[in-house]
């Protein structure tokens, strides 16, 4: 470029400061704004230098919002240099829902058609750049055509294959696959390697979006293709590559072998797989990094093909010995992370998982590698390659890295995951192994400010557990376990046994000096509760007792907490697993934890503790104190709690101790995790919104669906054992509650609600006056239970058991005046305290996480208004006065007997200023609202309000508005006035409002610009205007009132008017629109009106506007 | 298929980029900043290729090379092999280098235009359309010589007029 273009970048490098270069930028905006305006005058060098002056602020990443339709103009200019500054400013600039680039389909389709070789390279570059849908429609037929030519060079034949493709994503309906697959063979025969190479990209492609059905006999050529460079090395010498032949075509050929199924075709598959074998035996490593590359990415593309294809048996232990090879290089990263890569695939199919297994060694160790992405991939593949054969050391090498690196907070998160879901899903026969995984996981991760566990690790584990009732008793244990500080010891275990079957034993072995009894004097005091003297008795016994260092995390605590509060009374009668042992950390937990989710759920599993067997009077007076001393807290939820469990225990009313018999099994449902592993990579805020599913994890899902069908579904394996253990079964552990009993009120069914249903549809509230400590015994004892419910519920509720409770309720006619709402669909108790200070609703978000998710479980639908509003009817006609504010700006909107409403508005360019007088016509202070019923491409703002109105007086509010795109809707106007809702109202800010004065111009640019516009929108009526405006003159003057400009003496007919406008819009800057209105000589008030624009929306919104402001 | 080809310089300026799927403009800067970050925290002796679909989405890889104050990165769909477009990279600063005869920064700032016109005649549309740095060459000379004699051209006229 000449000097006078590079200054503007060599003045940004000598600007010292971000302020400095906006200045500059904002200083060259301008000047090009003024330069744009004479763009006709322009010398050609002069216009080139100013669209690239745009191009180099727009590439600054500063929003250009001048110039488009320059850079447009500029393709459509006769010279080589214009037309390529202008192809390469547009497809930089514009995108392909901007309006210009569909005023440019025009030149650019004469440039497709041209037998200028050049131009058509431009233009087919441009088209494969930002070409969209209208692009394909138009121009596909002429883009087929130039690829299938033999007379037109290499070159743009190419260009044309990847223009193609581009326009068939964009709209797959241009390629018909019974008439271009014969072509596509075709083509695949051609001499030029270039030309091949776009068309196998071009196949790759279409089968990649579409599917390979209607193209297989594509196949056959491309063998013969990749037989002829890698067996006949019949290839130019410009396409060897360090001596390799066209190794780029050789890749992509087999990659789009891989979409197909393997060919029927006996020949075919033959010569495929010796090419395989040839590549596969033949290459070697070279100490050249970039031949290197090259062989390797023809290497990989072997492996790859040859995993998906059948018969290929013989050549995939090679496959497997060579990637194995490839994940142990430690020098050269790009090639251990493709290798590791690469055995992903082959582990996601049944037949080569064998081959992957003995590398678990190699992978385990790449897990340790520097490299993140390295660590990414390692993770990923042995998850892949899990399986019930080595899911056991899989695991436990996951759980020795978490035990090993516990600050790699990059996969760590994920490998939790993971690690949970394999073993979940690989312990059916032991279900105890994944409790002890679980716990370990939750005891080493779940502190940290990291949150590297989600609370759906541990909510998933007390489902399990929950479902399975020969797990109740281990579960608590090991929970005990982890709770005294049993983990370091566990995993040491562990790592001996390697088979982790040390679980059941940690307490005898950690705890082998403790006692029994004696009130808690052995256990392990962290918050100081113990006194001094206690804890110098205590030292010398607890000599063999492991002790946790740190006081136990929130969410060991938690969950923890919760197994002992459901289970812990199934081994109070067992050695070391006494009640005292572990209620004092629990209440220090209670007290002393900061967070109060934990507290919570400490406090309702306490109360169940004190409430079974087993525990003894100082545990119980333990519990009492922990609850007295909460029910001061700064929670309140937990205060509430605190009173209500305290009033429960010292009640020791059998029937409510029934409300906290153990939890119900929980619906069967697929584990939560699964579905975060499913759902991770395929996150909608993604920066490219993709459509394509990812595929490599969808191909290892379904494997294991496929290869251990009975696995995933642990529904299914539930159900199972539920038939097996259903006849046995403790009728406690069904769990209803029998709350006619708990009510005292006469006995109806209960109805039983399936949980699929979403439980009963009554949403349960308290008035808040109830929640208070000390208020009536009946309101309390109905709160008591009300908060019992969502204490049961908090850990892990189930919807059948709620609903139970509510439907009862509900069947009773609100026994107690509660306030039940009509039509909610919730199942959820909630405690009053929430509902005063609108927390999360916690039982709520644990219900719906714990039990996979309703579709709207809890919409609590907001009980009806029962008070009738007044209705004022208005005094004006409110469409009447819209349609007038249509051709003025200020008037009256709206008045009925008490309000009047009037309007003054500015309007400039794609914003507007107004303003809203509100008159109160009533004897009183007023009380009113304002607000704006948006739609998307308006913005407004209503400046501060006063909140009253005195009589007879009038209120002024601002209000701002900005058009940022065409609309056709208007935004209305909520008022509220005295305690009535006013019916909205249309606020007069319509699209011709935004409308500015064209500028005058020439009559043959004028139909030029027309012709162009027609093209795209066109909107044509008849129409009989109102008899106040009839006549020529009068409807021109009403269509200048609604701000357009009338183009004097530009239409040869005196009988017609033609008109233009400039729509203003934030977003897409001035849009141009004509209008044409042709009287009828026999009928004055008939008119013909025609409207273009340059978008179907903006001409329909002109036109519709036109009609109310003359029709009415 | 490419999704974006982003050169950006040891202090995030971002000196050549060109997005191939349609992305707002605020968007585009965005990911510039993000791609920076990314390449800039790996040292060089780690694998050129990152994966996170936390940041990029699904269905998206980046793949980078580090020469001198550059980083040459390239955003594309899992369709594309890793190795093939470190070689492209390799491909397209080899050509560079050519054309510019030993290509450095201040080259892509000030010429800008032959940057992206010599990578319009490598990538097409996010795929790509020729790997022969030769090649490309010749195509880059006759469009040069093209673009001068129109220029030349257009100023006779401009002056004799």
């Amino acid at each position: 470029m000449n000097a006078d273009t590079s200054l503007l970048p060599f003045q940004f490098c000598t600007s010292s400061s971000q302020e400095e270069e906006k200045s500059i930028v904002v200083e060259e905006l301008a000047k090009l704004r003024r330069k744009f305006k004479k763009m006709d005058q322009l010398h050609a060098y002069d216009r080139k230098k100013y669209i690239l002056k745009l191009l180099y602020v727009f590439m600054l990443g500063y929003e250009c919002d001048v110039g488009h339709a320059e850079a447009v103009s500029l393709i459509s200019q006769p010279k080589y240099a214009e037309k390529q500054v202008g192809y390469m400013v547009t497809s930089v600039i514009l995108n392909e829902s901007n309006d210009f680039l569909r005023m440019a389909i025009n030149s650019v389709r004469n440039d497709v058609v041209s037998k200028n070789e050049s131009f058509q390279c431009l233009a087919l570059a441009c088209i494969a750049n930002v070409g969209g849908a209208e692009f394909a429609e138009s121009l596909a037929g002429d883009v087929v055509n130039i690829l299938l030519s033999t007379t037109i060079r290499p070159l743009v034949r190419k260009k044309a294959a990847l223009c193609l493709l581009r326009l068939f994503r964009k709209m797959p309906e241009i390629l018909n696959p019974e008439e271009f697959s014969a072509k596509m063979a075709y083509l695949l025969e051609e001499k030029d390697l270039g030309i091949c190479l776009a068309v196998v990209t071009l196949l790759d492609g279409i089968v990649s979006v579409g599917d390979y059905r209607g193209y297989e006999n594509c196949v056959s050529p491309l063998v013969s293709l990749l037989e002829r460079v890698v067996k006949n090395r019949d290839v130019l010498p410009e396409y060897l590559y360090y001596g390799i032949p066209a190794p780029w075509l050789q890749a992509r050929i087999m990659r789009v072998l891989r979409k197909f199924p393997t060919p029927e075709d006996a020949e075919t598959l033959g010569a495929e797989l010796a090419i395989l074998k040839k590549i596969l035996t033949g290459t070697e490593k070279v100490a050249n990094v970039n031949k290197n590359n090259a062989l390797n990415a023809v290497l990989f593309e072997v492996i790859a093909l040859t995993t998906s294809l059948e018969f290929s048996n013989e050549l995939l232990d090679q496959c497997a010995t060579q990637l194995g090879e490839f994940a142990r290089n430690t020098k050269e990263p790009n090639v251990r992370y493709l290798g590791l890569s690469a055995l992903v695939r082959l582990a996601s199919s049944p037949d080569t998982l064998e081959a992957v297994k003995p590398l678990r060694e190699t992978i385990v160790e790449a897990l340790r590698s520097a490299d993140v992405s390295i660590r990414k991939r390692s993770l990923g593949l042995l998850f892949a390659m899990c399986d019930h054969t080595n899911a056991r050391e899989i695991v436990g090498d996951l759980l020795q890295y978490v035990e090993d690196r516990d600050d790699d907070y990059e996969i760590q998160e994920e490998l939790v995951l993971k690690c949970m879901i394999l073993a979940e899903r690989f312990s059916e026969n032991d279900r105890l192994w994944y409790a002890s995984v679980a716990m370990q996981m939750i005891d080493k991760l779940g502190d940290g400010d990291y949150d590297v566990i989600s609370d759906d690790v541990w909510f998933r584990l007390v489902q399990v557990v929950t479902n399975d009732p020969s797990l109740h008793a281990p579960a608590a244990k090991l929970a005990l376990g982890r709770l005294l500080g049993g983990a370091k010891a566990a995993a040491e275990k562990n790592k001996e046994n390697n088979g982790m079957n040390g679980y059941d034993n940690v307490l005898g072995d950690t705890n082998g000096s403790s006692t029994a009894d004696g009130g808690g004097a052995d256990v392990v005091d962290f918050f100081g509760l113990a006194s001094a003297t206690q804890r110098q008795q205590q030292a010398p016994q607890s000599q063999g007792v492991r002790v946790r260092e740190t006081p136990p995390h929130d969410m060991l605590l938690k969950s923890a907490g919760y197994m002992l509060g459901e289970f812990g009374y199934l081994i109070t009668n067992e050695q070391h697993c006494s009640v005292n042992r572990y209620v004092p950390i629990l209440i220090s937990g209670l007290r002393q934890s900061n967070d109060c989710r934990t507290r919570q759920i400490l406090a309702s599993s306490l109360c169940k503790i004190c409430c079974r067997k087993g525990c003894d009077a100082a545990s119980k007076q333990l519990i009492m104190d922990g609850f007295q001393s909460c029910m001061s807290d700064m929670d309140e939820e937990l205060q509430q709690r605190c009173s209500e469990y305290l009033g429960i225990i010292k009640s020791g009313d059998a029937a409510m101790f029934k409300a906290l018999e153990p939890m119900p099994e929980y619906p069967k449902r697929d584990s939560w995790l699964e579905k975060m592993v499913q759902t991770a990579d395929a996150e909608d805020d993604s920066i490219f919104a993709s459509e394509r599913a990812p595929v490599e994890y969808k191909s290892v899902e379904k494997r294991s669906g496929a290869n251990n069908s009975n696995v995933l579904d642990l529904g299914a394996i539930a159900e199972e054992e539920e038939e097996e253990e259903g006849e046995d079964e403790p009728a406690t552990t069904g769990g209803t509650i029998d709350l006619d009993e708990l009510l005292g009120l006469p006995s109806s069914k209960p109805k039983k609600v399936s949980s699929g249903g979403v439980g009963g549809k009554t949403s349960l509230s308290l008035p808040p006056t109830t929640a208070s400590v000390g208020s009536s015994v009946n309101a309390s004892t109905s709160a008591a239970l009300d908060d019992l419910l969502g204490g049961l519920m908090l850990g892990g509720g189930d919807a059948s058991n709620a609903s139970t409770i509510t439907a009862t309720t509900n069947n009773n006619n609100d026994p107690f005046g509660l306030n039940l709402g009509n039509g909610g669909a919730a199942a959820a108790a909630l405690p009053p305290a929430q509902q005063k200070h609108k927390s999360p609703p916690l039982q709520q978000q644990d219900l719906a996480a714990l039990v996979g998710g309703f579709d709207d479980p809890f919409g609590i639908a907001p009980a009806q208004q029962q008070q009738r509003k007044r209705f004022l009817e208005p005094t004006v006609n409110v469409e009447e006065c819209v349609r007038k504010l249509l051709a003025q700006d200020s008037g009256v909107l709206y008045e009925d007997a008490e309000l009047q409403i009037g309007i003054k508005s500015k309007w400039q360019g794609s914003r507007g200023r107004l303003a809203l007088y509100l008159g109160n016509k009533t004897e009183k202070n007023v009380q009113f609202s304002l607000s704006v019923d948006d739609v998307p491409e308006v913005k407004t703002q209503l400046a501060p309000l006063p909140q009253d109105i005195g009589s007879k007086m009038q209120a002024q509010c601002q209000m701002q508005c900005a058009c940022y795109g065409v609309f056709v809707n208007t935004p209305k106007l909520v008022v509220a006035f005295d305690g009535r809702d006013i019916p909205p109202i249309e606020l007069p800010i319509h699209a011709a409002k935004f409308y500015s004065v064209a500028q005058q111009t020439q009559p043959q640019d004028f139909f030029a610009k027309w012709h162009q516009m027609s093209a795209i929108a066109q909107k044509q009526k008849v129409i009989d205007v109102n008899a106040q405006c009839a006549g020529l003159s009068n409807v021109c003057n009403v269509l200048q009132n609604a701000k357009w400009t009338i183009h004097e003496s530009l239409d040869p007919n005196p009988a017609n008017a033609v008109f233009g406008a400039r729509f203003f819009s934030e977003q897409n800057g001035e849009l141009p629109l004509s209008l044409r209105l042709e009287s009828d000589a026999t009928n004055n008030v008939r008119f013909r009106v025609t409207v273009v624009s340059v978008d179907a929306n903006l001409s329909n919104a002109a036109m519709r506007l036109v009609q109310r402001t003359l029709v009415y | 298929m490419i999704k974006a080809f982003i050169v950006v310089n040891n202090h995030a300026m971002v000196r050549l980029c060109r997005f191939y799927e349609q992305l707002a403009v605020d968007k585009q800067s965005e990911l510039c900043q993000t791609v920076y970050k990314i390449v800039t925290s790996r040292p060089d002796h780690l694998c050129s290729f990152v994966d996170d679909s936390n940041t990029f989405g699904p269905d998206t890889k980046l793949v980078y090379r580090h020469f001198a104050t550059l980083y040459f990165c390239i955003l594309s769909d899992r369709s594309e092999s890793e190795l093939a477009m470190l070689d492209l990279i390799q491909v397209y600063v080899e050509t560079l280098d050519r054309v510019f005869e030993n290509v450095c920064e201040l080259d892509l700032i000030f010429n800008s235009p032959k940057a992206y016109t010599v990578l319009d005649e490598t990538v097409v549309g996010g795929l790509v359309l020729e790997i022969n740095s030769q090649k490309i060459l010749t195509v880059y000379d006759q469009l040069q010589k093209l673009e001068k004699m129109h220029s030349s051209l257009i100023d006779k006229l401009q002056v004799g007029s």
